[in-house]
């Protein structure tokens, strides 16, 4: 079924990881050659600056073949016929590159898998449904979809594959009309059992396991998001009706509970991800508070907040140095590799705070432009 | 052991050290939390600006301005105050953070005294239409505590607001007519790249150099493509030219992201002046244009990927 046989997909594994122990300072730069003698020839491999590229522009380019090719159709099943023949075009040219040319994870490969899963969904669409009703429509493109990057991921392993599979079945349950409580409720079912089945699913080898990781984060992290009541009013300021009835009640207690539990599975299991999921989904739970209560926010919650997060990573920090050895259990605060504020970081960190500025109106009015001083976000619009 | 790790072991690729920190990492025996707790410090630092932002702006009638601007400054001065007390002394190489939050609170300190002087000029307009000579002044500071404290996240803002200030300025005093700022912007663009050149060869924090080199890059070459859509105006071919030597460079320094910088751009500004020439918006035409450009493109990054590994080899 994989395109890359099980030694192929080891040989690239073993890569991936010799990537990361030189990040992570454990591999020394003139050892680099030998140790990936011994890790064994693997595929041809983008970086990543060129893998989103090679994205980008294999995309626009089936984008742009796609509109050529379905824009002057008006029946439905030429449309859907036109897009699934354009489907098994793309894929027999994603096939073709990677066995000619020898090519894993290279982008524009990425980009014809991609666009042929969504290329079957739109025929899907276009063929098992006659537009009148949008809910039937969204749900057959889901369910192709979903079907789709099974099929994608089953052949070629891609992460954003699995990803794409479990955001199309989300909205496959959205769309089947059982009412917004049965609905949030099905996809917090829907979203742990998959969850559950990417942790204990039998007999999978490591290197699937840990493509697998990105799908379980984004899985668990939805669990408490679905049952989020206030989720769409987490930005507004001003006070809203306050969540009443057992069901609002439930979910109140859920949007904590639930993250608590990856908080506690994550640590026992020290898993990175799930302790990240766990970690996000509280701090969006805390966010959640007031607009659950029906409380208008103070203009000082986020410094509160930041506050709070310093004081905790401080104190995490040091708790973990007070250990036997800088340790507590498997966890420590030691660095591997650069995590600090990098160039990245900082130019990410800028662009934000300019965005937030305004330059005076006229000279003599000026109005400020807090971010644009300091960077630091603050309103220029006082 | 995991067999692999075993064997680069064995054969020496790896220490012993090495193989057992990579074992241990591998069974999950340690796990790191140093990622964790630097992204819960910027996170912090950047909501407590967002909060105080917002407090200052929502709350000027029951605070008084001279409560805001004591506790704002206060603030600052408390950040500034530990900065120097444990900031290690100045050396030209990469400096270690003494502790975990120190980078953060550095940069909480640089967006208070941002807020400090937006309140100030807001209130009694000290500066009055010489307002932006804060945004100059602010700048100057940022790259200086940058150097002194040998921080990225502050050297980047520093040089923003530097931009901001050029920008601005130029603008109101028309010193290149009706095209506003935008040749100053280049030029300042221009120079940060070259710095970043600079920078990389000299011994003065020559790890800064990405961030030079990145913001330069893009500054010009953004400001370029705003008018380089036709291949009449002569900033189309400013461009053009532009983006060839900085691909030629990056080729010869083996610097994919710049390279891959420098084609995007030129990318855009060709694809904007083809559908202009042709008058095609929206039609077939468009599209043929879209998908042989995007071949194009595709051919040229793989040739430039094959001439990246013939010289890294």
């Amino acid at each position: 079924m994989r395109i890359f046989s099980a030694d192929e997909e080891e040989r690239a594994f073993r890569h991936e990881r010799l990537r990361d122990w030189r990040a992570a300072g454990l591999l020394a730069a003139d050892k680099t050659a030998e140790a990936e003698a011994l890790a064994g020839e693997a595929p041809a491999h983008a970086s990543w600056p060129l893998r989103i590229l090679l994205f980008g522009f294999g995309a626009l380019a089936l984008a742009a073949l796609s509109a050529l090719a379905l824009k002057d159709l008006q029946g439905r099943v030429d449309s859907a016929f036109v897009a699934w023949v354009l489907a098994c075009v793309a894929v027999a040219a994603a096939e073709t590159g990677i066995n000619r040319l020898k090519v894993r994870r290279f982008g524009a490969e990425e980009a014809l898998v991609t666009g042929s899963v969504l290329l079957v969904a739109y025929g899907a669409e276009r063929a098992f449904s006659n537009g009148s009703r949008w809910h039937f429509s969204t749900a057959i493109f889901s369910a192709a979809l979903a079907l789709g990057a099974c099929a994608a991921y089953l052949r070629y392993g891609y992460r954003l594959a699995s990803f794409g599979a479990a955001v199309a079945l989300g909205v496959f349950v959205g769309s089947l009309e059982y009412g917004e409580h049965a609905t949030r409720v099905l996809l917090a079912v829907l979203y742990s059992v998959l969850l559950v089945a990417a942790t204990v699913w039998p007999e999978l080898p490591r290197r699937e396991r840990e493509r697998l990781e990105i799908a379980r984060f984004f899985l668990a992290l939805s669990v408490p998001l679905c049952l989020n009541l206030r989720l769409e009013k987490l930005l507004y300021s001003w006070s809203q009706q306050p969540v009443t009835g057992a069901f609002g009640l439930a979910t109140f207690a859920a949007i904590f509970l639930v993250p608590l539990v990856w908080l506690v599975w994550g640590a026992l299991d020290r898993s990175r991800t799930i302790l990240w999921a766990g970690g996000i989904g509280l701090l969006i739970a805390q966010c959640s508070i007031k607009p659950y209560l029906g409380l208008k926010r103070n203009a000082w919650d986020p410094a509160v907040l930041g506050v709070e997060l310093m004081i905790l990573a401080l104190v995490l920090k040091r708790w973990l140095d007070a250990g036997p050895g800088g340790r507590r259990g498997a966890y420590s605060s030691e660095a591997l590799g650069d995590p600090g504020p990098g160039a990245a970081a900082g130019l990410l960190a800028s662009a934000v705070a300019a965005s937030h500025s305004s330059p005076p109106s006229g000279p003599d009015r000026p109005k400020g432009g807090g971010g644009s001083f300091g960077g630091g976000g603050a309103s220029g619009g006082f | 052991m995991d067999q692999f790790v075993a064997d680069l072991g064995a054969k020496g690729a790896l220490s012993p050290e090495a193989a057992r920190r990579v074992a241990e990492l591998d069974d999950r025996s340690h796990l790191p939390l140093a990622r964790e707790i630097h992204a819960l410090l910027y996170l912090g630092a950047a909501l407590i600006l967002a909060g105080v932002g917002a407090t200052v702006k929502d709350r000027l009638d029951q605070l008084g301005p001279m409560t805001i601007l004591s506790a704002v400054g206060l603030a600052a001065a408390a950040c500034f105050a530990y900065c120097f007390q444990t900031g290690r002394p100045f050396t030209p190489g990469k400096t270690e953070s003494p502790t975990a939050a120190f980078d953060y609170v550095l940069y909480l300190a640089c967006g208070l005294v941002g807020i400090f002087f937006s309140y100030l000029e807001w209130k009694w307009k000290v500066l009055g239409s010489w307002w932006d000579l804060y945004l100059f002044g602010s700048g100057l500071l940022f790259v200086a505590l940058s150097y002194r404290f040998d921080n990225r996240l502050v050297l980047a803002t520093g040089l923003l607001n530097l931009a901001s200030w050029l920008g601005f300025r130029t603008g109101v005093w028309h010193l290149f007519g009706s095209s506003g700022a935008k040749p100053a912007l280049i030029a300042y663009g221009a120079a940060l790249a070259a710095l970043g050149f600079a920078a990389a060869k000299s011994e003065l924090k020559p790890h800064f150099e990405g961030t030079y080199r990145t913001l330069g890059v893009h500054l010009a070459l953004a400001t370029l493509l705003t008018n380089a859509t036709r291949f009449s105006y002569p900033q189309y071919w400013v461009l053009m030219l532009a983006c060839a030597a900085l691909g030629a460079r990056s080729m010869n320094e083996r610097r994919f992201d710049t390279f891959a910088a420098a084609l995007g751009y030129a990318y855009l500004a060709s694809l904007a002046s083809v559908i202009n020439a042709t008058g095609t918006k929206g039609g077939d035409d468009s599209l043929w244009i879209i998908l042989f450009s995007a071949g194009g493109v595709i051919a040229v990054l793989l040739w430039a990927r094959a001439r990246f590994k013939e010289t890294a080899s």
